[in-house]
């Protein structure tokens, strides 16, 4: 019988119909997309963790705070995330501090609302992209079900035709359709993973900033 | 500051390594899965001098042939032979006169009226009769030959009559033909469908024995019941495939098979009654 046909990989996505082969294209766009961001937030939250590590060694090694601020400002651009939270608090207080009558609580709480907006900004861009991790996490294997579901449909469908069924029959389209389920859930895992992994760290990084903040807010008190 | 801190050279090994990982996904599905279905271990079962010659169709169509056929033929015979009888002794007679007479006749015939015109001219009587007898004469000749025309027009009548009859016992004789091969191809397709039912059948339930060369090929005599039994002790070894253990998964499979796929037309299923069936693995 010629229905023992080889299901070679190409052949098997040739033959898909089209709408199956739609799913597959749109699960591969996701799936690289998602897989873009993956490794783009993997590097950005790990440089973010590493220059938030590196500036709270130096912020408690050295007390300086005129020595850090100069740093910031020389590392630009690459500044990390609680470098930019400390130069913003630290350029507020001081022009505060230069302005007469200003009384202390006035000046803590400019300086904090500054340090504020600027760690807002920090965890946006930090959290970026991550719904988009969320979305293909939950959305993808529905698309991919869908593509098989049809896929299996047409088999069946096809079946109907064939006076004596066999499982030779059907084999095909749903091997077929099945590839749709798997690029689906190919793309859903790592998202997933993805996702839970960089909402833990840029939650464990939001916490490490907001308890920075208030040690810098106490450190800047303390200021004669 | 910009709230999106991708670097340019993140955002290229990023895609670079997504584009990896997706090459990687798929070589794992091309390579580490086979994709090139090898044929299952299953036995083909083939109906070698598959069935016993194809009983004729019972057609019930009337076969027109001897019918027609025969009755025109004895006809024309008569006919000529009468022709023939009738104008003889008539032509024997005027033959001494006949030249004379056609010399006359054609004389005559530029104006036969204005000689029949004048009869009280009381020249010569005997001219006459004369030219009445040679009218008779010519008559009665005229009439053989009239009635040799009508016999040639009838026997030619009877010539295109007895063609006509032949083309259209011709034309039907095709006609019966060509059902007759439109219900052979029906009940060839029937047959085909059914060979390949029981094939199918047994094949599924072969169990294939361990070690078996490819080249193994045991052929069986199956007589099978109406109904699509197999007759106790009717599966026989007509051709050992060297290998004990085949040969009786094979029979067992037969077995097993039953009821085979039997039609439901009993001239197509007494052609079932006997297989031959040759198991390879």
């Amino acid at each position: 019988m010629e229905l023992i046909q080889d299901l070679s990989f190409v052949r098997v996505i040739i033959n898909a119909s089209t709408l199956v082969q739609l799913v597959m294209a749109l699960l591969l766009l996701v799936s690289l997309l998602s897989w873009w961001y993956i490794f783009l937030k993997m590097f950005s939250v790990h440089r973010a963790i590493k220059q938030s590590a590196a500036f709270e060694d130096a912020f408690w090694a050295n007390s300086d705070l005129n020595i850090l601020f100069q740093n910031v400002r020389k590392a630009g651009e690459s500044a990390g995330s609680m470098e930019r939270i400390f130069s913003a608090g630290l350029s507020e207080y001081v022009k505060l501090k230069k302005k007469p009558n200003v009384d202390s609580a006035a000046v803590m709480d400019s300086t904090r609302r500054a340090m504020r907006a600027t760690y807002q900004r920090e965890m946006d861009a930090l959290e970026s992209h991550l719904s988009f991790l969320a979305t293909v996490g939950s959305v993808s294997p529905y698309i991919g079900l869908f593509g098989t579901v049809w896929g299996i449909m047409n088999a069946f469908r096809g079946l109907a035709n064939v006076g004596q069924a066999t499982l030779a029959h059907v084999a095909p389209g749903i091997a077929e359709a099945l590839i749709a389920t798997a690029m689906g859930l190919f793309a859903a895992i790592p998202a997933v993973v993805a996702y839970n992994r960089y909402a833990h760290d840029v939650e464990r990084l939001a916490s490490r900033f907001e308890s920075f903040m208030e040690e810098f807010s106490n450190v800047l008190q303390r200021q004669p | 500051m910009s709230t999106l801190s991708y670097y340019e050279g993140h955002k290229f090994s990023a895609g670079a390594l997504a584009l990896v990982v997706h090459a990687l996904f798929f070589s794992l599905l091309y390579f580490s899965f086979n994709w090139h279905v090898k044929r299952p271990p299953n036995m083909i079962v083939e109906m070698w001098d598959s069935l016993p010659d194809p009983v004729p169709i019972p057609v019930t169509i009337p076969n027109p042939t001897p019918e027609i056929i025969p009755a025109p033929p004895p006809l024309p015979m008569p006919v000529l032979q009468r022709a023939e009888t009738v104008s003889i002794p008539k032509q024997t007679e005027p033959v001494v006169t006949a030249k004379a007479d056609i010399n006359f006749k054609e004389n005559k015939k530029k104006k036969p009226v204005p000689a029949a015109k004048p009869p009280a001219k009381p020249e010569n009587i005997i001219q006459r009769l004369e030219v009445e007898k040679q009218h008779a004469v010519a008559a009665q000749v005229e009439q053989a030959k009239k009635q040799e025309l009508e016999d040639q027009i009838a026997r030619e009548k009877q010539l295109a009559a007895e063609e006509r009859t032949v083309r259209e016992n011709e034309r039907a004789r095709e006609h019966i033909e060509s059902m007759r091969a439109e219900v052979e191809a029906a009940t060839a397709s029937e047959v085909a469908r059914y060979k390949e039912m029981i094939q199918a059948k047994i094949s599924r339930n072969i169990v294939m024995p361990p070690d078996v060369p490819d080249t193994a090929e045991a052929k069986f005599m199956v007589i099978v019941l109406p109904g699509g039994s197999v007759m106790n002790d009717g599966v026989k070894l007509i051709k050992s495939s060297g290998n004990a253990a085949y040969d009786s998964a094979a029979e067992r499979a037969i077995y097993k098979a039953q009821p085979l796929p039997m039609p439901q037309d009993e001239a197509l299923a007494r052609m079932f009654r006997e297989l031959r069936l040759s198991v390879k693995p």
